[in-house]
């Protein structure tokens, strides 16, 4: 029995140093793939929302707002600054909100557009591309903008992350994707890379989002944060993201869910999920991701509604 | 608690450090703390689900109490040893029934009745299905039938009984033990066997292998192809199909693999449940290597007691039919399993009729190194017919199996899969490494039975690490995919 306990305690500490060794990798710069990620575009968007003028209007959420509106549209119809901060939905709904209560001015319009996956499962808290941008993008700086349950989720991708680094491929024949790159976007935070592009149609799978994974947890955590923005001084507006119709009527349930939280939470709300609905012809190469023709429709419905929320507001 | 989890790497130290040091001096005691351990494991999921087991095992032990009874009054006797059997049967059959299969029936004879214009107002109930309540409850069965028939003594240590229904290692997805094998282990006292554990580490080390990197990995590439079929390719269905099959294998074997080794570490045996399916030779093999204890406890208490296959031909296509049929419906309430049963009934019976149900008992390839081209061959139909019944097991619904398979006779068929290739090559990678281990292992209980022995000491170690390396990086997410017959 002796030899047995301490054969294995051998075994699990000879695995634990393995480990240690392993995690060591966690500080390699990041690969040269990586560097030209979409994620990287964050330093570029931090610096917006510092330098960017009030009055200001700011949008934040998933990919459904980087490739969902054109700024400029924006600018020209209310005359106040836009920035989009929006980089991807992996980022998880609270960093992004929390991120952004960093740089916040009093007086600002928070425009806040989660995809509705944000509000199933525990997506809200992150995924793999959370970990990148806290330990690559902001060199660990906003790791004190993570929960407990946010560190343990980013742990668990890191695995993941370091054997990335060994792979060949993210060190050779190195271009930047010409719609996922670091330099995809315009001067307001906007994707415009692709706006002269043709459709991707063959690349998009419809989704359906099933009821049952529905997640409390995250009409809580926008409260609170909106709470935080308005001691602030800021107006925080919640709105629907884009999608795919297809998708949208295989999710129906869950949408209505969703809606129906968010009002019972009187958050002041952007028009309604059919509204930007979005036919399928109008989506670029994700349930998401709208192409050129799809984003102007969705700006001029969502300079609609802002016009209504602001003026009532006003 | 999921054997992939920290919470049971926390658990099963402390269990074993107790059982071993601090209760082994007392049987009675050291049973107890067995039932305790194995309540807290079960109970991790919803402490509701004890009541259910504690409940059949209590039916099932004075069951068998009420039968030694009715024995021993030879004369008088109140109630019939059969009776007495059967109702703790229905009983347990009931329970089974009502939580797993009442709504299925309800809704089914609604849909009968709506097809021919009768609306039913039935209700149906709002149920949590107990996690592996069909293998304690067949558990529990097969020691009221075994009491019955004079196969084993009836016990009075309530202890023992409880911690033969619910010990912990066994107990959500088995092996499905007999009362024979198991429950007199624990009438004995156990002694810590050092080559036993030793291998019951081993054993444990490949079932994480197979569950956490071979299944978990194909689950992710099968549940994007199962979730939305009618947008793959003809070759990215099949393929889905194939890694469906190697995720189930992976992913049963697996748990099974885990689950007896770490019976092992406590000093029980348990009886084997996989034996290397996939390097079958015909339908018959396959289900000789395939959920052992299940294949075999239907067998031996529903086959042979119709009268298996010495009676007539239209008698063994029913006995064939009624066993196979049972057995997709004891996977869950839903038509997909029945099909997937009546689908390997009908590849069973003709070897059957025509006697070539026993061909092959021995271990392919005995005795070389490769199969031959005829054994590839057959090796080779023998899966892809196991692959064809896995569609309709994995599908949502009968129409949806149809349309998977139309919609892969295409001529993308021949062509990789667009996307998802480095998912693809990854799957690949580990169902191959995993073939090969278990290929060259064929003929031993497990795959790492004996797998490096040739080896330097040193070098084997190093493998074994590499190995528990690779599966702690893979399960770093922690929250591994659930075992998929802990829904069963």
């Amino acid at each position: 029995m002796k030899k047995f306990i301490l054969k294995l305690l051998l075994f699990v500490s000879l695995l634990i140093l393995l480990f240690g060794l392993f995690l060591l990798f966690l500080f390699l710069p990041s690969t040269p793939r990586a560097s030209k990620s979409l994620l990287f575009a964050e330093i570029k968007k931090d610096s917006l929302l510092i330098a960017t003028p009030s009055t200001r209007i700011v949008f934040v959420g998933g990919s459904n707002l980087s490739f969902g509106v054109n700024c400029q549209l924006i600018k020209d119809s209310l005359k106040i600054n836009p920035i989009n901060t929006a980089i991807h939905a992996g980022i998880g709904i609270k960093y992004m909100l929390e991120k952004t209560l960093k740089y916040i001015k009093k007086g600002d319009i928070i425009v806040f557009v989660p995809e509705y996956e944000h509000f199933y499962s525990d997506w809200n808290i992150g995924s793999p591309e959370l970990l990148r941008t806290v330990i690559e993008v902001n060199n660990r700086s906003n790791v004190n903008l993570l929960s407990k349950k946010q560190l343990y989720n980013c742990f668990s991708y890191i695995g993941i992350f370091i054997l990335s680094k060994f792979n060949p491929f993210e060190y050779i024949n190195i271009e930047e994707n010409d719609v996922y790159g670091v330099n995809s976007f315009n001067e307001y935070g906007d994707v415009d890379a692709h706006w002269n592009l043709e459709n991707r149609h063959d690349e998009i799978t419809s989704n359906t989002i099933d009821i049952t994974g529905y997640n409390p947890e995250v009409i809580v955590e926008i409260r609170q944060i909106m709470d935080k923005l308005q001691e602030k001084g800021c107006i925080f507006l919640v709105s629907y993201p884009c999608f795919q119709e297809t998708s949208f009527n295989n999710s129906i349930e869950a949408i209505k869910k969703v809606e129906e939280d968010l009002k019972n939470n009187t958050f002041k709300i952007l028009g309604t999920p059919e509204r930007y609905m979005m036919s399928d012809s109008l989506m670029f190469d994700t349930v998401y991701h709208l192409n050129k023709q799809g984003l102007e429709r969705r700006t001029k419905l969502l300079i609609e509604d802002l016009k209504t929320v602001l003026h009532g507001i006003n | 608690m999921l054997f992939n989890t920290i919470t049971f790497a926390v658990f099963s130290p402390i269990v074993f450090l107790l059982y071993w040091f601090v209760f082994q001096r007392n049987l009675k005691l050291q049973n107890f703390f067995i039932v305790v351990a194995s309540y807290v494991f079960y109970g991790w999921w919803d402490w509701r689900f004890l009541l259910l087991i504690a409940f059949t095992s209590l039916c099932s032990w004075v069951c068998g109490l009420l039968i030694q009874h009715t024995d021993n009054q030879q004369d008088k006797q109140l109630f019939s040893r059969k009776f007495i059997s059967i109702s703790n049967i229905v009983l347990n059959l009931g329970i089974l029934g009502i939580f797993k299969y009442y709504n299925f029936f309800v809704e089914s004879f609604i849909s009968a009745f709506a097809s021919i214009g009768i609306n039913l107002q039935l209700h149906t109930l709002k149920l949590i299905l107990p996690i592996g309540i069909s293998f304690y409850t067949f558990q529990a069965l097969s020691y009221s039938i075994d009491v019955y028939k004079r196969k084993i003594e009836p016990t009075k240590d309530i202890v023992a009984f409880f911690a033969y229904i619910g010990f912990f290692p066994l107990l959500v997805a088995g092996p499905i033990e007999r009362a024979t094998n198991l429950l007199p282990q624990f009438y004995k006292k156990r002694t810590f066997d050092y080559k036993n554990a030793v291998d019951g580490v081993r054993q444990i080390l490949w079932g994480l292998f197979k569950k956490i990197v071979v299944a978990d990995n194909c689950a992710t590439y099968v549940n994007t192809i199962f979730e939305n079929p009618q947008d793959q390719t003809g070759s990215a269905l099949l393929l889905g199909a194939v890694f469906f099959a190697f995720q189930i294998y992976g992913d049963f074997s697996g748990y099974s693999d885990i689950a007896i080794g770490v019976a092992r570490l406590f000093g029980i045996n348990a009886m084997r449940n996989f034996a290397y399916p996939y390097f079958s030779r015909d339908i018959a093999e396959f289900w000789r290597r395939w959920h052992i204890s299940l294949t075999t406890w239907f067998r031996d208490y529903v086959y042979i007691p119709l009268g298996g296959s010495r009676v007539s031909k239209a008698k063994i296509v029913r006995n064939t039919f009624i066993i196979f049929l049972v057995s997709g419906f004891w996977h869950g309430a839903n038509c997909t399993f029945i099909v997937w049963g009546a689908f390997h009934a009908l590849l069973f019976l003709p070897l059957i009729l025509f006697n070539q149900n026993r061909k092959y008992t021995n271990t392919v390839a005995e005795g070389r190194n490769f199969p031959n081209i005829k054994e590839i061959f057959q090796m080779g139909v023998t899966f892809l017919l196991v692959v064809i019944g896995w569609v309709f097991f994995r599908a949502d619904s009968i129409e949806m199996a149809f349309e998977y398979f139309i919609d892969m006779i295409d001529r993308s068929l021949i062509y990789l899969p667009p996307t998802d290739r480095i998912r693809i090559f990854k799957c690949l990678f580990f169902v191959l490494c995993m073939l090969s281990v278990e290929w060259i292992q064929r003929g031993k209980q497990h795959g790492l039975e004996t797998f490096g022995f040739g080896w330097n000491k040193y070098l084997r170690y190093f493998f074994y690490l590499t190995l528990a390396f690779i599966i702690l990086i893979v399960n770093l997410r922690g929250r591994g995919h659930d075992f998929i017959y802990f829904q069963f």
